[in-house]
């Protein structure tokens, strides 16, 4: 029984890893200067420096949860061709494409009774989200069953680490993706917030540094901290148009002594980086279970 | 009278103590001189004798009973001591004065005593005693009266007195050697100074010469009562502070319970300080309803001095109740996890402070630094589970340790903060309603031990730091008490001094905070020039409401 993982707009994988190991993708879409474009991985229609470019310039930038025509259009042909399907979907908290798409399972199983369809709500985004199509991928490769494969992402989602900080916390504020002491939403010269992933899969700034080199250094020692088995990972830095802050990142990870098997690095798509802004950096690795909530 | 005197009475400790103050006043300004920078910052002189003169003003109603006097005077110098010099000497003179109660006159050996007894206070209150300052002088000056004594080379209250005047001189001239920072500027320890000052009055006096002061009036800062409407709301109460009389047709005061009037005051206010002085009872009371406390209190006798303060209108705080700013007492009354109470130096960054999350600011001018009974008020207005108090002044922290341990309290937390900029650093990592307090407390101690913050201000007279010569009209960027640079080009200094220092210490943040009568535009400049020369450092301006040209700079 063959099945195919897909993810969607927030996962940030880029297309040779997608291809690599077969990973398919669910869109969302954008609206810029009421301008829709869809919201691809792969930046067809626009550079990346062009999409933070506008958002700098201060253009708004809208996005939307995947369609349910998208999700028909994209998982009709598989269960058609006899697929099950498993979904790693951005965080509940983030996107209302999961709680969608779970509705239209139930719909499509009812088309096609012999298929199984999995939404997992990854409780996460960007290349935590990646990492867990990226898991679910490799253990189909060797061989894992639908079932193994459900229930291994479904235990573990809540080990995946995120640390990220942003230049500026107004873009997650104006999206409302971002929970914070109250103490933390001025606009305060210099102050860098450290957000995580917490278990509800907000982004939660829990805490807040000085300097936007210190909040780099921060980033690699929450990885450092939170981290498990480190020395047999890759870890995941992705970037909104911060190419050098993310090479800062990668040599601190060796600085801070951190030995690990390789740094995946990509871009921040264009529907996290609607929320989060030009110069996020994240960094994902898997570690402790995350059981912290913001408020 | 020229005659030697070998006791004092009650009425003689006034006059000494009132001619020690008005020869200090008359002298203040040269104490106030005595500092140590190019830049002026003196206000030692002041702080002595604000704080000797508010305890002294309290004896004015009082009986010439010696010991009435004393305990008046060591309760009330220590309440209102203002200022680092301010404490020490009041901690002197409680000890001292603690020494004759119970007399009616204090021959030589009591003289001798509470000399003694004033060393150990003013020792006792400092953390860690600096030799070179006020403290040796006294000590010097105090043992040698004490062999004197035991050589019984003293036979009167005048010899005693010139005993120690003569020492304190010669142990004032030796400062230098014991504080570099003294020797290096050529001047003497202030502190010293005004102690000798002082002795020296009360040598006039018991030599029966008159002291002329000029006629001190008082800086008080007027408030804008405008601000008041009938909208305006008083949060904070009223501060009542009088003296009672007890009276034979009120009640028995041979029976008179202090414990149980005390306690049933409590009820009433908050913050209650009362002392029985004879049959006279001194109380001072915070409570919103002071006809209640009034009303109590008159039942025992008739007041001798009376005076009620409505807090909330404040003098050397801020005034709550302006309309303008509703969301403001709102979030003051309303009760929080952290409170937090700051000094404002120069009233220069009250605004930024309150939007950072401060509740309660002090003013505290040259002129005027906070006492230990504002902090106290300051405290009592705070409705949170623990408070932070940032002194912003050097000279501030044994004013903020001594209202601490006079309010008993145990949920106040120092921050010791030495100046507004690292005020500004903590508070803008504050979280007031963090759930954990230590580790809050911890990370902002770090962020504070991890600022470092430099001065630049125009030299108002020439000097020397090593081999730099500065001229009348240099800007000049000092660390502590060293010289980075100088020059009489602002923007030059500016960034020349920023960059060795980030490059020294390894600093990544910058922060400029620019007073109203500094070159803004030229500050800006320097900005640019240093982002364009540098990404990684982030640099931000702070304009503040201070007068005044001096500049601080933050790095961390």
């Amino acid at each position: 029984m063959s099945y195919r993982i897909f993810t969607d707009s927030c996962a940030d994988l880029d297309k040779a890893k997608r291809e690599e190991l077969n990973i398919d993708y669910v869109a969302m879409s954008i609206s810029v200067n009421d301008k829709i474009y869809r919201a691809s991985l792969d930046w067809e229609e626009y550079s990346p420096a062009e999409f933070y470019g506008w958002m700098r310039e201060g253009t708004r930038v809208f996005t939307t949860q995947v369609s349910a025509e998208e999700f028909e259009e994209k998982f009709s042909p598989c269960l058609d061709a006899g697929d099950d399907i498993i979904y790693i979907g951005c965080s509940s908290a983030l996107s209302g494409s999961v709680v969608l798409a779970k509705k239209i399972a139930e719909d499509l199983c009812k088309k096609y009774p012999e298929r199984k369809i999995a939404v997992i709500d990854a409780l996460t985004s960007s290349l935590g989200e990646g990492y867990m199509a990226i898991k679910a991928a490799e253990m189909k490769k060797s061989g894992a069953s639908f079932d193994e494969v459900v229930s291994y992402i479904e235990e573990n989602k809540l080990c995946v680490n995120q640390a990220g900080t942003v230049e500026s916390l107004e873009y997650l504020k104006r999206a409302g993706r971002v929970k914070a002491p109250k103490a933390f939403f001025g606009n305060l010269f210099a102050v860098k917030p450290i957000i995580i992933s917490d278990a509800k899969g907000n982004n939660f700034a829990y805490r807040q540094v000085k300097g936007r080199r210190t909040s780099l250094r921060e980033l690699v020692s929450e990885i450092k901290e939170n981290g498990i088995g480190l020395e047999d990972q890759i870890i995941y830095i992705s970037h909104a148009d911060a190419e050098e802050d993310a090479e800062f990142v990668k040599n601190e990870i060796v600085t801070q002594g951190i030995v690990c098997r390789g740094v995946y690095t990509n871009y921040i798509g264009p529907i996290v980086g609607a929320s989060v802004g030009p110069g996020t950096i994240i960094v994902f690795c898997v570690g402790k279970k995350v059981e912290i909530t913001g408020e | 009278m020229n005659d030697q005197i070998k006791k004092i009475d009650g009425k003689l400790y006034r006059s000494l103590l009132c001619a020690g103050i008005d020869f200090l006043t008359v002298n203040k300004e040269k104490v106030n001189d005595l500092n140590v920078f190019p830049v002026p910052d003196g206000d030692t002189g002041t702080n002595m004798v604000v704080t000797l003169r508010s305890a002294y003003n309290s004896l004015a109603s009082l009986d010439d009973s010696l010991d009435l006097l004393c305990r008046t005077f060591a309760y009330n110098v220590v309440l209102g001591a203002r200022g680092n010099s301010g404490v020490i000497v009041s901690q002197f003179m409680k000890g001292a004065s603690e020494a004759l109660i119970g007399k009616d006159e204090a021959g030589i050996a009591d003289i001798v005593e509470a000399l003694i007894r004033g060393v150990a206070s003013a020792y006792a209150s400092v953390a860690k005693p600096v030799e070179g300052t006020i403290l040796t002088v006294v000590r010097e000056a105090s043992d040698e009266v004490s062999k004197a004594f035991r050589c019984k080379k003293i036979t009167s209250i005048n010899e005693l007195i010139d005993t120690f005047i003569e020492k304190a001189k010669i142990s004032l001239e030796g400062t230098p050697e014991l504080l570099p920072i003294l020797k290096k500027a050529n001047v003497v320890d202030s502190g010293g100074a005004g102690i000798v000052y002082f002795f020296e009055g009360v040598q006039k006096c018991l030599a029966g010469e008159e002291i002329s002061v000029r006629n001190e009036s008082e800086s008080i800062s007027s408030i804008d009562f405008s601000r008041f409407s009938t909208r305006s709301e008083f949060p904070f109460g009223y501060c009542t502070e009088c003296l009672l009389q007890l009276t034979d047709d009120k009640g028995d005061p041979r029976s008179f319970d202090f414990d149980k009037f005390t306690k049933d005051l409590t009820a009433i206010g908050s913050s209650v300080a009362a002392s029985l002085e004879g049959d006279k009872v001194k109380i001072h009371v915070h409570t919103q309803k002071p006809e209640e406390a009034l009303a109590f209190i008159h039942s025992y006798g008739e007041f001798l001095t009376l005076k009620i303060e409505n807090m909330s209108v404040q003098h050397d705080g801020i005034a709550v109740g302006s309309s303008a700013s509703p969301s403001f007492c709102a979030s003051n009354c309303a009760h929080k996890r952290i409170g937090a109470v700051a000094v404002s130096p120069d009233g220069s960054m009250d605004e930024i402070f309150r939007e950072l999350g401060v509740d309660y600011i002090l003013s505290g001018t040259k002129e005027c630094a906070p006492c230990a009974e504002d902090f106290i008020r300051a405290y009592d207005a705070i409705d949170a589970d623990r408070i932070i108090v940032f002194p912003n002044e050097k000279s501030n922290l044994l004013t903020v340790e001594q209202s601490i341990s006079l309010s008993q309290r145990d949920d106040i937390f120092i921050l010791d903060t030495k100046t507004p900029a690292e005020c500004y650093a903590a508070l803008t990592m504050f979280d007031c309603e963090s759930k954990d307090f230590d580790s809050m407390f911890a990370f902002l101690r770090e962020t504070i031990a991890n600022v470092t913050v430099l001065t630049v201000a125009k030299a108002v007279k020439e000097a020397t730091f090593g081999d730099e010569k500065i001229k009348a009209g240099d800007y000049i960027s000092m660390k502590k008490e060293a010289l980075i640079f100088c020059g009489d080009d602002l923007s030059e200094v500016l960034f020349e001094t920023v960059i060795k220092i980030t490059q020294e210490e390894e600093k990544e943040v910058v922060t400029f905070f620019s007073p109203k009568g500094a070159d803004r535009h030229a500050i800006k400049e320097v900005q640019k020039r240093i982002r364009e020369n540098n990404i990684y450092i982030d640099v931000g301006i702070i304009d503040t409401e201070g007068d005044g040209e001096t500049l601080f700079i933050s790095f961390e």
